[in-house]
Order: structure tokens, then C-alpha cells, then sequence
């Protein structure tokens, strides 16, 4: 019954006003593996990391976000956008971030995107603009081996 | 069109090996005591027309499967009401998908996000 199809795609949505707990207030991916996004609004979704996406990955898989809007999204610790944790490939293309916050406290970082171990990263055509945070605003970038 | 109150089921939809296509329709209001409310497993699946409201815990779950949700609204999720994680889509285990034009909207998700893979 199940046939696999490679690209798996999530576009043309609205995510607003959605909170967890934990991560990943409006998308939570662990392991999800090659993965589109795109044309999508994420507004006003709150999470301790990645409000809007929060994505771990182990395997040699690629994270595609496309023409994607994140607005007024808030972290009480890093990543109000994304928070990134392993991937081989992550493009961001054509994105706007704006108004997103973090939590102003030392140990937070990355307002807009927390990005640990992305892999080959490609950010490109994107829009930065009045995100608040103490460290590593707008982008906070770490690799570790 | 299907217009479904369903509080207090035990499990609202589960089909194992098969195609489930629903394509219009109103669901709201619906409560269950197990850990998903709909379970596709090793299905082929469609939700298309869909409004989606007043849920918990999860509400779709699959996994070996493929999915296509399109035209779908998902709004006010319960609160954590008790042991199970609440979350609209969770997606696990060689699955492939398709979300397009949906709306996510007002969800309160207790560790997993609306959209869960």
C-alpha cells in the first residue's frame, strides 16, 4: 500500500498563534528527512526553541524553506524562526524575518535563527529586519564535530 | 457533507492496509482517551475540505503511509488534559506527504508542534 515518495513537501499554509510547551511551536521535525517548505506564513507562535520550526536531523538530509513570511514570533530561549540542530543541506531562499524576539537573557541566542551543525548553508534573497535579542542577533551559528 | 461531534469516542477513525479519502466536512468538538484520535497505518490517505476544530489529543497520526492534506483548517486544540501529547498532524516512520494551503491556527500543543514528522 505504501509507496514512498521522495520529496515531501508542506506549502502554502498558515501557521498562527500556536504554542508548545517545549520546541517547535508551529512545526516540530525529528528525523523527518528531505524536506520542502514553502510559501508559508508563521506569525505569532511562541515555543521555549524554534517557535515557528524546530528540526533535528542525523541523517544526510536537506531542509529547502522557500518564500516563507516569520512574523512576531517569540522564543523564551533561542531560535524565535528556526531552530536548526544537524542537517547535511539547509537552503533558505527568499524568506522575510521580522518582529521576531527572544527572551533578552545571556545565556539565549539567535533571535531570528539558531542554527547548530546545518551542514552546506545557503541563505540567500532573505529580509532581516526589527528582531530583538541579546546574543547572536539575528543568527546565532554553531558547528561542533 | 460530514458534520461530526464527537466527544468522548474512544478512537474516531483507525484503518490499517486500506485508502481513506475524506473530502469535505466539519469535525469538531472531539475528545478521545487513547493516544491518537484518527490512526492511519500503512494506508494511502487523503483529507481535503476539512475544518478541524476543538481537539485532543492528537489528531491524525500515521505512519508507513502516505498522506495528502489540502484545504484543511485546524483551530483551538484543548489544552493538555491529561497523559497524551496534543498536536493536529504527527507523522512518523516512512511517510511521505503533502501539506498545501492549510491553516494552523491557535493550537496548544504540549511539546510536540501542530505539525509533528
Amino acid at each position: 500500500m505504501f509507496d514512498s515518495v521522495t520529496n515531501n513537501l508542506i506549502e502554502d499554509c498558515i501557521f498562527f498563534n500556536n504554542t508548545s510547551t517545549d520546541y517547535g511551536g508551529a512545526i516540530y521535525l525529528f528525523l523527518p528527512g528531505d524536506l520542502t517548505i514553502t510559501r508559508c506564513q508563521f506569525q505569532s507562535n511562541n515555543a521555549t526553541d524554534g517557535s515557528s520550526i524546530y528540526y533535528e536531523e542525523t541523517n544526510q538530509k536537506t531542509l529547502i524553506l522557500i518564500s516563507i513570511s516569520f512574523d512576531k514570533n517569540i522564543a523564551s530561549e533561542n531560535g524565535a524562526a528556526l531552530y536548526i540542530n544537524g542537517a547535511s543541506q539547509m537552503i533558505i531562499e527568499n524568506c522575510n524575518f521580522t518582529n521576531n524576539i527572544i527572551q533578552p537573557n545571556k545565556k539565549n541566542l539567535g533571535s531570528v535563527l539558531f542554527l547548530d551543525n546545518p551542514g552546506n548553508l545557503s541563505i540567500a534573497s532573505s529580509n532581516f529586519e526589527s528582531n530583538q535579542g541579546i546574543l547572536g542577533t539575528c543568527i546565532y551559528y554553531s558547528e561542533t564535530s | 457533507m460530514l458534520i461530526l461531534n464527537a466527544n468522548g469516542v474512544a478512537n474516531l477513525v483507525s484503518v490499517t492496509d486500506t485508502t481513506l479519502n475524506i473530502l469535505s466536512g466539519t469535525i469538531q468538538s472531539i475528545r478521545t482517551y487513547s493516544s491518537f484520535i484518527m490512526t492511519l497505518l500503512n494506508s494511502n490517505s487523503v483529507f481535503s475540505n476539512l475544518n478541524f476544530s476543538e481537539f485532543y489529543p492528537i489528531l491524525i497520526y500515521s505512519s508507513f503511509s502516505s498522506l495528502v492534506v489540502s484545504n484543511c483548517s485546524f483551530s483551538d486544540s484543548f489544552e493538555k488534559l491529561g497523559d497524551f501529547e496534543v498536536s493536529a498532524i504527527y507523522l512518523e516512520y516512512n511517510i511521505s506527504f503533502l501539506i498545501s494551503n492549510c491553516k494552523f491556527d491557535s493550537l496548544r500543543n504540549d511539546f510536540v508542534g501542530s505539525v509533528n514528522i
